[in-house]
């Protein structure tokens, strides 16, 4: 059967990359990948280093910024070979979110003094946008940044603030005037992490992880020089950012890596006859389903990746990726449980000890941290609402 | 009025919230509970009234064990109401009384595991291999349904102390106790009784305890949006929000329904498991988890945190889905003309 990736310099740049995982990712760090869900930092900066020692540590950036100049496929390509041999994932936040808002509306010395530890993998961010009262009304947050002097003071309170605790920087969302409509009224800054006034209080998960946080700003002080872009813009670059990342939401290569994983699941698993589950035609019927939905998204992100590899920043087709890219991941895991039975609801005893059955590891613990897929980054309501009025004019 | 004094106990004692605020430790049973669900009758529900039990009838038993889904509880109350005549139907009659007296006074506590083929009998009438999980934490007792191929499913009575078993503690999806038991030349009472019919016993009475959970995560969720508010009104306001809850209602007076149609078909099969309950837990483990799924999603970041009881609830479902025969499993069994015509012969 003929693929889209199926020519000689794709094959040839696939057998490249796929040599270069092989030889470089360390064992331990596909098992945890494999395993968990929520990577050390150790694990996620020193892999994110050995690929920008081979000048691939951001494929997705200008080649200016330190990107690698590929077209769509090769990124993509890219990508899937790195889901496929269970490579951890690049950080999100650096890499697709504060990365790309700094080299579109950052200063250069801040592209300078950040972009580097990006690439390396040796400075993490987080996201300080929602509050408690600040959802998907994200621009109705509370948060203050006050001019004083050459700095700024800001105060307030973050939540969902994804890897936090294992973060350097924070790109922080926050009111610098309120005589002017709520959207018109943000500015966006650079926070050190470890500056005086901020308090981290972790908030645990479904899942029994530590991976969100909320955090406390006391009279925090900023560099003036941390702003990022205009005062007073921050919605504008807010906006931009989670269409960014909506696009990377998706998460096509992973979701094809977990596929082709549940097929495994049912070829060793036994049904209760004891036959391999994958010999009951309803299971192979749902694997067939999954993968056909999965082929449709697939089309979607390449066409997205083209429009963007184009120098067209994505639109609001981004909420269709993020609305069928989340759906689809839950279906997959929930499949997994189904298939699991039992052993997808027998723990270890201690809080946090995962799966008794190694082979529910993994697969338990992201079906249940999966449910907040379609609800983060915009939730899945307000992605349609993004549709009905932005693309239909509804 | 007894579902009355039920939903005034779980009120007043111990309710969810205290519960899952110390989840991490384990969601342990208060070490007095059992007693006192013996004191006020509970555990006499599902006795006989020749040996001094309430023998309650099935609306009762599944209207019980709905409250206590809504109510997250961890105690077993639902082996207790739903296998406790059965169990002493298949005793001699010797240690009948015995046994009807240990289980009212909460002394007797029982626990239901299945063998599978792969660890089967041993040779014999001795057990041997690994079970799966014990469900009934605490239990002093077992009820073991054992599954060998060509023999159906038969049913083993074993105390928990007694030698040839050992046992490995761990937990449930939604923090429950289990245990899993390794049999070792475990020779066990046989008793005269279908294994396929404490099964369904079983799956009737998670689908009684997971319509509860939705229940209460129901409720819990409507408040919820009538309180928060996003964009200057309550969630409550927007009309995708409506209809998002509006379907999930009909999800749950549906199961609701389902649950008392299991009642009645029990009370007039005095005791027999069903027509209907291959699609009731079909039922449970398709449509009450998306609904669980839809109240999470539509109560945002705040359903997936440990602290709310959303997630609690989802992962009760998912645990009650998995057990005493899965989707795949129940849809296996329905034969749709015979289903409809209201003689599938389950049981």
């Amino acid at each position: 059967m003929a693929s889209l990736f199926d020519t000689s310099e794709l094959r040839s740049f696939r057998a490249e990359v796929r040599a270069f995982i092989h030889e470089h990712l360390p064992a331990e760090f596909a098992a945890k990948t494999r395993a968990g869900l929520h990577l050390h930092r150790d694990v996620v900066g020193r892999w994110q280093g050995i690929l920008n020692r081979r000048g691939w540590g951001a494929p997705h950036w200008p080649l200016s910024a330190g990107g690698t100049g590929w077209d769509t496929y090769r990124r993509y390509i890219f990508e899937e070979e790195c889901a496929l041999a269970d490579a951890p994932p690049g950080d999100v936040l650096g890499l697709f979110l504060a990365g790309p808002m700094l080299i579109a509306a950052g200063s250069e010395a801040q592209r300078t003094r950040y972009l580097p530890g990006i690439l390396a993998g040796c400075e993490f961010w987080c996201q300080g946008f929602s509050e408690p009262n600040a959802g998907s009304d994200l621009a109705s947050l509370k948060t203050t940044a006050r001019r004083d002097g050459d700095h700024w003071v800001i105060n307030g309170q973050k939540t969902w603030l994804t890897e936090g605790h294992q973060a350097d920087l924070m790109f922080c969302l926050a009111r610098t005037d309120d005589s002017v409509k709520p959207q018109a009224g943000l500015s966006q800054f650079i926070v050190d992490m470890k500056a005086p006034g901020i308090s981290l209080q972790p908030i645990l998960t479904m899942d029994e992880g530590h991976s969100v946080n909320a955090v406390f700003l006391d009279n925090v002080r900023v560099p003036g020089e941390n702003l990022i872009g205009e005062p007073n813009r921050g919605w504008t670059y807010a906006k931009e950012l989670l269409t960014r990342e909506r696009t990377n939401n998706a998460q096509a290569p992973r979701t094809k890596r977990d596929i082709i994983a549940l097929q495994r699941l049912a070829e060793a698993h036994p049904g209760p006859d004891g036959r391999p589950l994958m010999d009951d035609p309803i299971v192979r019927d749902r694997l067939a389903g999954l993968t056909a939905d999965f082929v449709a998204l697939e089309s979607a992100v390449l066409s997205v990746l083209a429009d963007e590899m184009a120098g067209r920043e994505p639109g609001p087709e981004a909420s269709i990726l993020k609305i069928r890219g989340s759906e689809l991941q839950q279906r997959v895991t929930e499949t997994a449980m189904e298939l699991l039975g039992e052993a997808g609801v027998v723990l270890e005893p201690g809080y946090g000890g995962g799966p008794r059955d190694p082979v529910a590891r993994g697969w338990v613990e992201r079906h249940l941290f999966r449910r907040v897929v379609t609800i983060y980054a915009g939730s899945n309501e307000i992605q349609r609402t993004i549709i009905a009025r932005t693309i239909l004019g509804m | 009025m007894l579902l009355d004094s039920v939903r005034r106990y779980f009120r007043e004692n111990r309710p969810p919230d205290t519960r899952w605020a110390r989840f991490g430790e384990g969601q342990r049973q208060p070490p007095d509970a059992w007693r006192e669900m013996a004191e006020l009758g509970w555990l006499a529900l599902a006795v006989p009234e020749r040996l001094g039990g309430l023998e309650a009838d099935w609306d009762t038993r599944l209207a019980v064990l709905r409250e206590a889904g809504a109510d997250g509880r961890p105690e077993p109350l639902d082996v207790h109401l739903m296998l406790s005549d059965l169990l002493l139907r298949c005793l001699p009659q010797g240690q009948e009384e015995a046994t009807a007296a240990a289980i009212m006074a909460g002394d007797m506590r029982v626990g239901v595991v299945e063998l599978r083929p792969r660890a089967g009998p041993t040779g014999g009438n001795a057990l041997g291999g690994e079970s799966g999980p014990v469900y009934g934490a605490g239990a002093s007792h077992l009820l073991v349904l054992v599954h060998a191929p060509g023999r159906g499913c038969r049913l083993a009575w074993t105390a928990v102390e007694g030698p040839g078993l050992s046992l490995q503690q761990g937990r449930f999806l939604d923090g429950r106790g289990c245990l899993t038991v390794r049999f070792n030349h475990c020779e066990p009472r046989w008793l005269d009784a279908s294994g396929h019919h404490v099964r369904d016993l079983m799956a009737a009475g998670l689908v009684a305890d997971c319509t509860g959970a939705l229940d209460g995560a129901f409720r819990q969720t409507l408040d919820y949006l009538k309180q928060r508010r996003q964009f200057g009104r309550p969630l409550s306001d927007f009309q995708v929000v409506q209809h998002g809850m509006a379907e999930v209602f009909c999800d749950l007076q549906q199961a609701v329904a389902l649950t008392r149609r299991l009642a009645r078909e029990m009370n007039a099969a005095q005791g027999s498991a069903c027509d209907s309950l291959p699609a009731a837990k079909a039922f449970l483990s398709r449509r009450l988890l998306r609904g669980l799924g839809r109240l999470i999603q539509l109560s945002g970041g705040i359903g997936m945190t440990e602290e709310y009881p959303l997630a609690h609830y989802y992962k009760r479902a998912q645990t009650g889905a998995a057990l005493f025969g899965d989707r795949g499993e129940q849809l296996g069994r329905i034969s749709p003309v015979a289903t409809l015509l209201g003689s599938s012969g389950c049981g």
